[in-house]
């Protein structure tokens, strides 16, 4: 399956734009791989006094603009996604979580058919 | 000729004498004043995440293991993430005794908080006056659970301790005999000179830039944004009839963080006497059979700010995902900005302030 290449960033800042002055607070960033190739990352918010989420479907060797530029908190998230997901993020570096070099690469991705790599012990 | 400071790198942790859990700071100091700040995590990751998605019945007991501090919080979340998936409404009975452990384990834990700050100030007399009474607290949620850190109460649809009327009164009774004593710290903390010189705009986090690094909890609430679950959502309290207002100040600074939390402490007091107040008859938990199916998600005003759950269970014994943002990890990396500028003797005090929980964090 190859998902529709979105621009999350900008599709994020869009919809953030549309809550207009509500101030929004970056609650997390969730990734869910779907054992096919692809992952769902589910960037939650609350704007104003309301939850949202939005959802997009990604490649899981898509790299994704950062928004650690609009909210410093997603940084880590993003980081941390890195190391347990294998995700690639422009400009961020993982090693937050599992220090590079150890023979643990992405031990939250379940294995896809046909494909050996991931899984649990890398 | 003016002379240049010294400039030099310092680390604090990952062990380190004021804050046991493995946390590491590597400061960059001219003479003795913070001007840059690296903060290294994961020394203490257990791939909680992943244990998680074996079994979603052990998880109500697996859960409380991810925190020690809020151990009931985590499983409470767990709980509700899991009955959103299963449609599984607790009574109103459960839910207020939910209510009653979470307040009293916020009880435990700013009080350990406080007293940890009053340690990293030097004041050693204080530190074991907020332990003396936290310790009266830990016996009383082992009078009501039979545990005093995982309290194994939690279960889906419910929980599985009761409080009956003798309890309850006992607890009344202990409450009352606290609260002046708790009111006593208030206080040392409000108004003692030296924990005011020694806190006072120091580690100052402004509104704005705990906007931006996402804070939440007492660290969030004592920089002017009065974020706080329970009012909200299905964590929030008035849909359970029990009046409640956050707590929050204006300055930002370690002063503001350590009142938030001793005033919280105060309030808990309040909420546990309107749950006891409003117990009504019922059963503690409801029954539900096969396997769930579904995405789920919940918050809770942990003691350290917003936790939440996110699980998707696939109809199995195991789930497909069981996702945890703790309020430790959105907390620890606003301590770049906190320690920029400040000296170094208050490193310590500051980096307690924001009661950073590296078992929380890492997970």
């Amino acid at each position: 399956m190859d998902p529709k290449v979105v621009d999350v960033k900008a599709d994020l800042k869009n919809q953030l734009e549309k809550s207009g002055s509500e101030p929004s607070r970056l609650i997390s960033i969730i990734p869910l791989d779907n054992a096919d190739g692809t992952l769902d990352l589910i960037y939650m918010f609350q704007i104003g006094d309301g939850l949202h989420q939005f959802r997009y479907q990604v490649r899981a060797d898509q790299e994704l603009d950062t928004i650690s530029d609009l909210f410093k908190g997603a940084l880590n998230m993003e980081r941390e996604n890195i190391d347990l997901f294998g995700m690639r993020f422009k400009g961020v570096q993982g090693g937050l979580l599992i220090m590079p070099g150890t023979g643990i690469v992405a031990p939250l991705r379940k294995p896809s058919p046909g494909h050996n790599e991931g899984g649990k012990d890398g | 000729m003016e002379r240049m400071a010294r400039t030099s790198t310092i680390p604090f942790g990952p062990q380190h004498s004021s804050f046991l859990e493995p946390l590491h700071l590597k400061l960059k100091l001219e003479e003795e004043r913070v001007v840059g700040v690296d903060l290294s995590l994961g020394y203490n990751h257990r791939g909680m995440e992943y244990a998680l998605e074996r079994d979603w019945k052990n998880n109500f007991f697996l859960c409380e293991r991810v925190c020690g501090i809020c151990s009931f919080h985590h499983s409470t979340t767990y709980c509700q993430a899991m009955e959103a998936i299963t449609g599984v409404q607790p009574s109103e009975r459960a839910l207020l005794i939910r209510t009653i452990m979470l307040e009293l384990q916020r009880i435990t834990s700013h009080t350990l908080t406080l007293g940890h700050i009053a340690e990293s100030l030097g004041y050693e007399n204080l530190f074991m006056h907020f332990f003396r009474e936290r310790e009266e607290f830990m016996r009383l949620v082992n009078l009501i659970s039979g545990n005093r850190v995982h309290y194994c109460m939690n279960w889906l649809g419910g929980v599985r301790r009761d409080i009956g009327p003798d309890l309850a009164r006992q607890v009344e009774v202990k409450l009352e005999e606290m609260l002046p004593k708790l009111q006593m710290l208030a206080g040392v903390v409000r108004k003692d000179s030296t924990w005011r010189k020694r806190t006072r705009g120091v580690g100052v986090l402004s509104m704005r830039q705990a906007m931006e690094w996402c804070a939440v909890g007492p660290v969030a609430r004592a920089s002017g944004l009065p974020y706080d679950v329970r009012l909200s959502g299905n964590a929030g309290y008035a849909l359970q009839g029990i009046s409640f207002k956050p707590i929050w100040r204006e300055e930002g600074d370690n002063w503001a963080r350590c009142m938030v939390r001793m005033d919280e402490t105060l309030q808990s007091v309040d909420l546990v006497h309107q749950c006891l107040g409003l117990l009504p008859e019922g059963p503690l938990e409801k029954k539900f059979k096969g396997s769930p199916e579904g995405e789920g998600f919940s918050r809770n005003e942990a003691p350290r700010g917003e936790l939440m759950y996110w699980v998707k269970a696939k109809g199995a014994a195991t789930l497909d995902r069981v996702k945890i943002r703790t309020p430790a990890f959105m907390n620890l990396p606003p301590l770049t900005e906190m320690l920029r500028g400040c000296e170094f003797p208050d490193v310590p005090v500051i980096v307690v302030s924001v009661d950073p929980c590296i078992c929380c964090t890492d997970r």
